[in-house]
């Protein structure tokens, strides 16, 4: 009987956690709470000793030492909201407006643009979404376009961002995967940017209503140089240069992550924007978020102490390969997984606490012919980002529709949203299967420009 | 919250928890441009052959002590990411009810560990004088180990406060704490 329970207590973990998780209580909280909680059955039956509470606080410590990443994680959220907080995606909008207006569905692709260079770093809990949302979307329904068209703009723009570098879920799919940070980067490119391109394609040809609202126009010459360069030229630069110096390996990631925050700051700095007020908020802002996401981790790490204790690594392994799947089934049931989970929690808690459970048995798995061994986890990870950023979007539980809902003006209704949302779950659902069809669309671009070996 | 005097038990509480939030951010305020700047310095300086292994071990300390000064912070001003697709739907003193276990059965047991055998760990590297591996990046190694209770006593003292808030919601002294988020 007793046995019994000891090997059934890495499921009984994580049922509890899928309930608890449901409680509303904060994600952190019952995380180090199930830990603690099951430390004490397992030396209740014996299984753990009273002193293996001594290794928790380390395990605190260790935890936040595990990755260099971690403090360039933190540096690169202070750009993102350093971006989002300074009105530099007004400007960008302007400014693409203006170069775009003559284009059908110009607006919208200046949205899907604006998308891409002030997503990445501020891809979390959906403050890309609401950014945009915020700037954009007013305009674009005083333009004319219809209300589903324009949220089903702000939400692709809004999420494409969290696959496209340097996206700080990245880092952390990189981290679960083991593949170099530089590789994962490249691996996403080229599907997001097809992504983009398909967006682009169908918005110019089922939205022909143009930009409607009039500018105002830079009186000269010298103005118009001024807006490009504070609106588009210096942000591209700054994404560039941190990106750059990540994939070229001319800095290390908190190098980088400091030149994005310190950028950022220049970028206030050059608009002049920067006040006490201002430098507090982003202070408070980067604070709030990065203690959210490292909390989580920590707490991670409490849970998966006794997780592991029990053997609940290899229980998953073992019950997984008791199903006798081939490997493709494998990979589309755990794909199937993340994305069902995407509807309920968060990308961080995905990456941290699910991901791990799961790597161990996509490892293992063979394509042959398909894709070589070396290259299979890069592939799988850019599937995975794919797939967690479709979930985000899909109706009617998708995180950024909800977002979304908050920040639109009161008359847009989440119906519309839904509406406006599926031509973009189709074109993302026919991505994935793209993906999964042709493996060199991811590695094609890391093996250009790294050569062949990864690592 | 018509309730709310000045020196009724709910504000003072709302200001001990605000104190607190605070306090973090006075830490963030001087660990986010450290962190910053440490790296910047070792990007200029690179070029001087200053070996760069000292500024690895300045960020993770740094970074350490941001990572478990900021918990309350976020706490207090709620922004610890729940999954609130049943919790927007259930009425306000089940919500409570749900608080009120989460902070005894969860957040209680975590803490006394990490502040009992965390602090016993903060004594020992107090009292070996234990510096850290590179004597120039953190000489007082035990403030570093010392951030964590700290840090978690920081959590606790604002869920504790939450807490008592949260009874006070039930007998109807207080307004309802998950509403009074900012």
């Amino acid at each position: 009987m007793i046995d019994w329970l000891i090997d059934a207590l890495p499921f009984l973990m994580l049922g509890s956690l899928a309930v608890m998780l449901f409680s509303g209580l904060p994600v952190a909280m019952i995380l180090v709470g199930l830990g603690v909680g099951f430390c004490f059955i397992g030396i209740t039956l014996g299984e753990m000793t009273f002193a293996a509470l001594f290794n928790i606080p380390p395990k605190l410590i260790s935890s936040m030492r595990g990755s260099l990443f971690y403090p360039a994680v933190a540096m690169l959220l202070f750009m993102g909201v350093a971006l989002e907080k300074s009105s530099i995606a007004r400007d960008m909008l302007t400014c693409l407006r203006l170069l775009l207006h003559r284009l059908p569905a110009g607006l919208l692709i200046a949205v899907l643009l604006i998308g891409v260079v002030l997503a990445p770093a501020a891809g979390i809990v959906g403050a890309s979404v609401v950014t945009l949302s915020l700037i954009a979307l007013p305009t674009m329904l005083r333009s004319g376009y219809p209300a589903p068209i324009a949220t089903g703009t702000v939400a692709a723009a809004g999420t494409v961002g969290i696959i496209l570098p340097p996206a700080v879920m990245l880092f952390f799919l990189a981290g679960e995967f083991q593949v170099p940070i530089g590789s994962m980067f490249m691996a996403t490119v080229v599907p997001g940017g097809l992504l983009l391109l398909a967006y682009m394609l169908w918005y110019m040809a089922t939205a022909r209503t143009g930009d409607v609202q009039p500018l105002e126009r830079p009186p000269d010459t010298m103005a118009w140089a001024l807006l490009i360069l504070r609106g588009l030229v210096l942000p591209i630069a700054l994404i560039a240069l941190v990106l750059g110096s990540i994939i070229k390996g001319w800095a290390t990631p908190s190098q980088s992550g400091a030149i994005g925050a310190a950028g950022g700051l220049a970028l206030i700095i050059i608009n002049r924007r920067l006040s006490w007020a201002l430098f507090k908020d982003l202070i408070r802002t980067t604070t709030n978020l990065s203690a959210m996401v490292f909390f989580i981790i920590m707490a991670a790490a409490i849970f998966s102490y006794p997780f592991r204790y029990f053997g609940g690594d290899t229980a998953i392994a073992d019950a997984l390969a008791a199903l006798e799947m081939t490997p493709w089934s494998t990979l589309l049931l755990i794909t199937g997984i993340v994305f069902v989970l995407g509807f309920f929690i968060d990308w961080i808690e995905i990456t941290v606490i699910t991901l791990p459970l799961f790597v161990p048995v996509l490892q293992a798995l063979t394509f042959p012919g398909h894709i070589d061994p070396p290259t299979m986890m890069l592939w799988i990870a850019a599937v995975t980002a794919l797939v967690l950023q479709t979930s985000f979007l899909t109706p009617p539980f998708g995180f950024a529709l909800f977002f979304l809902k908050g920040s639109a003006p009161p008359e847009v209704s989440l119906g519309q949203i839904y509406r406006g949302i599926l031509p973009i779950v189709a074109i993302q659902v026919v991505m994935i299967g793209i993906v999964l069809a042709e493996p060199r669309l991811v590695t094609w671009l890391p093996e250009l420009v790294y050569g062949k070996i990864l690592r | 919250m018509s309730a709310t005097t000045r020196n009724s038990l709910e504000h003072r509480l709302l200001r001990f928890e605000n104190a607190l939030r605070r306090v973090g951010l006075v830490f963030a305020l001087i660990l986010i441009p450290a962190l910053m700047l440490t790296r910047l310095v070792e990007i200029v300086t690179r070029s001087l052959n200053t070996p760069g292994s000292l500024y690895n071990a300045m960020e993770s300390e740094l970074f350490l002590l941001f990572a478990f000064l900021t918990i309350a912070t976020a706490y207090a001003s709620d922004h610890h990411v729940r999954v609130d697709l049943f919790r927007a739907r259930v009425g306000p003193r089940l919500r409570a009810w749900i608080e009120i276990l989460g902070i005894l059965v969860f957040v209680l047991p975590f803490a006394g560990i990490v502040l009992w055998y965390g602090g016993i760990l903060t004594g020992i590297v107090w009292s070996d004088g234990e510096r850290s591996a590179l004597a120039l990046g953190a000489p007082v190694r035990f403030l570093i180990i010392g951030a964590m209770p700290l840090g978690v006593a920081m959590f606790v003292a604002v869920a504790l406060s939450r807490l008592a808030r949260t009874i006070l919601f039930l007998r109807g002294r207080a307004a309802d704490p998950s509403g009074t988020v900012t």
